[in-house]
């Protein structure tokens, strides 16, 4: 107890009764008083201020967000980022021009075209153009379920999409059906 | 924002010298510095600041740091090179030189409790229990007996 004394001298700890021990006791032993000496020599040296020129810190920075010491900051940033960019893509997607290709083998004939009639009375029609027997064009998409007429030699056809044989062409950012048209025999 | 400028103003060369007594190195105890004040600010914000949950963030990022390159002492020439940064007197530095060499002979718990203890006598035996995890009773004893052993490590020339 004695020896601890010491310390609480050294650190300011010490309540009433222990300041009078430890003065009882550094007159009486003179062991104590350079025991109590040589600590406290001990601790000058080690209460040797340090001083250090270093400005605060930038406390909220994005590297360190991004750093491993917080995965999961990082991971859902990560994540949030790639929802935008999928969310950005898929709008960019929907606004993309959608068109259907139309096509038929008929080298036989002079005049071809395609019709729908997507509401009853309205009748739209796109003319083919003549590429070595192969007449094509391309339109905006009609709705599902209609009526398909073709005209060739300015005759009337009937015809059937055969849209289970529909192909996806897929080039210059358009995305293109290819429909081929097969003619019932009349 | 105020408030935790004034606090890293008034408490961060206490905080590196309790850094540089348990490291010896003086730029990896300016980071923890840094470093400490940061993980502060993230953990309880801008308000003032309480200095017994600094230190106890600061022990954490030392712990962390010895954890990480497995190892809790450092060589004689990084506590030369602490000296020789700042402005003392060839004796002193000596001095000083010689009682930090002397620190990293002690067992980490010697020297964390020292460390604290030596911080300016700002930190009270209730605080620094607060820090460790100890009883105020128990850390009056482990204080004395830190003292006796760094003195009897620098007795024998710091071996």
């Amino acid at each position: 107890m004695k020896d601890e004394i010491i310390s609480l001298f050294i650190d300011d700890e010490m309540d009433i009764d222990d300041k009078m021990v430890f003065v009882e006791t550094v007159h009486s032993d003179p062991a104590f008083t350079e025991e109590t000496l040589s600590l406290l020599k001990q601790e000058k040296l080690l209460l040797t201020p340090l001083t250090i020129n270093r400005p605060m810190p930038r406390i909220f920075s994005f590297k360190r967000l991004l750093s491993f010491k917080y995965p999961f900051k990082a991971l859902t940033m990560v994540l949030a980022s790639a929802m935008i960019i999928m969310l950005i893509t898929s709008l960019e997607t929907g606004f993309q021009e959608v068109r259907h290709r139309f096509a038929i083998y008929k080298p036989d004939v002079k005049q071809a075209e395609f019709s729908v009639n997507f509401t009853p009375g309205m009748l739209f029609s796109v003319t083919f153009p003549d590429q070595n027997g192969y007449w094509k064009d391309s339109t905006e998409p009609y709705p599902v379920g209609n009526e398909y007429i073709h005209f060739l030699d300015w005759k009337i056809s009937t015809a059937k999409s055969r849209s289970q044989f529909r192909e996806n062409l897929k080039f210059s950012h358009t995305q293109n059906d290819l429909h081929f048209i097969e003619l019932m025999d009349s | 924002m105020k408030d935790i400028e004034a606090f890293y103003r008034a408490g961060k060369d206490r905080l590196f010298g309790y850094l540089v007594r348990m490291t010896a190195d003086h730029e990896l105890s300016a980071d923890m510095m840094q470093e400490s004040f940061v993980r502060y600010v993230e953990h309880y914000g801008t308000r003032p600041g309480q200095y017994p949950l600094l230190y106890r963030i600061a022990r954490n990022v030392v712990t962390d740091h010895f954890r990480r390159n497995n190892r809790f002492t450092y060589s004689d020439d990084d506590v030369e090179d602490i000296c020789s940064t700042h402005d003392q007197t060839i004796e002193s530095r000596e001095a000083f030189t010689q009682v930090l060499r002397a620190m990293q002979k002690l067992k980490p718990g010697d020297r964390e409790i020292l460390s604290l203890a030596a911080g300016d006598g700002n930190l009270s035996y209730q605080q620094i229990g607060e820090i460790t995890g100890n009883s105020e009773a128990n850390i009056k004893v482990r204080i004395h007996r830190a003292r006796l052993k760094l003195r009897e490590i620098l007795k024998n020339g710091g071996v």
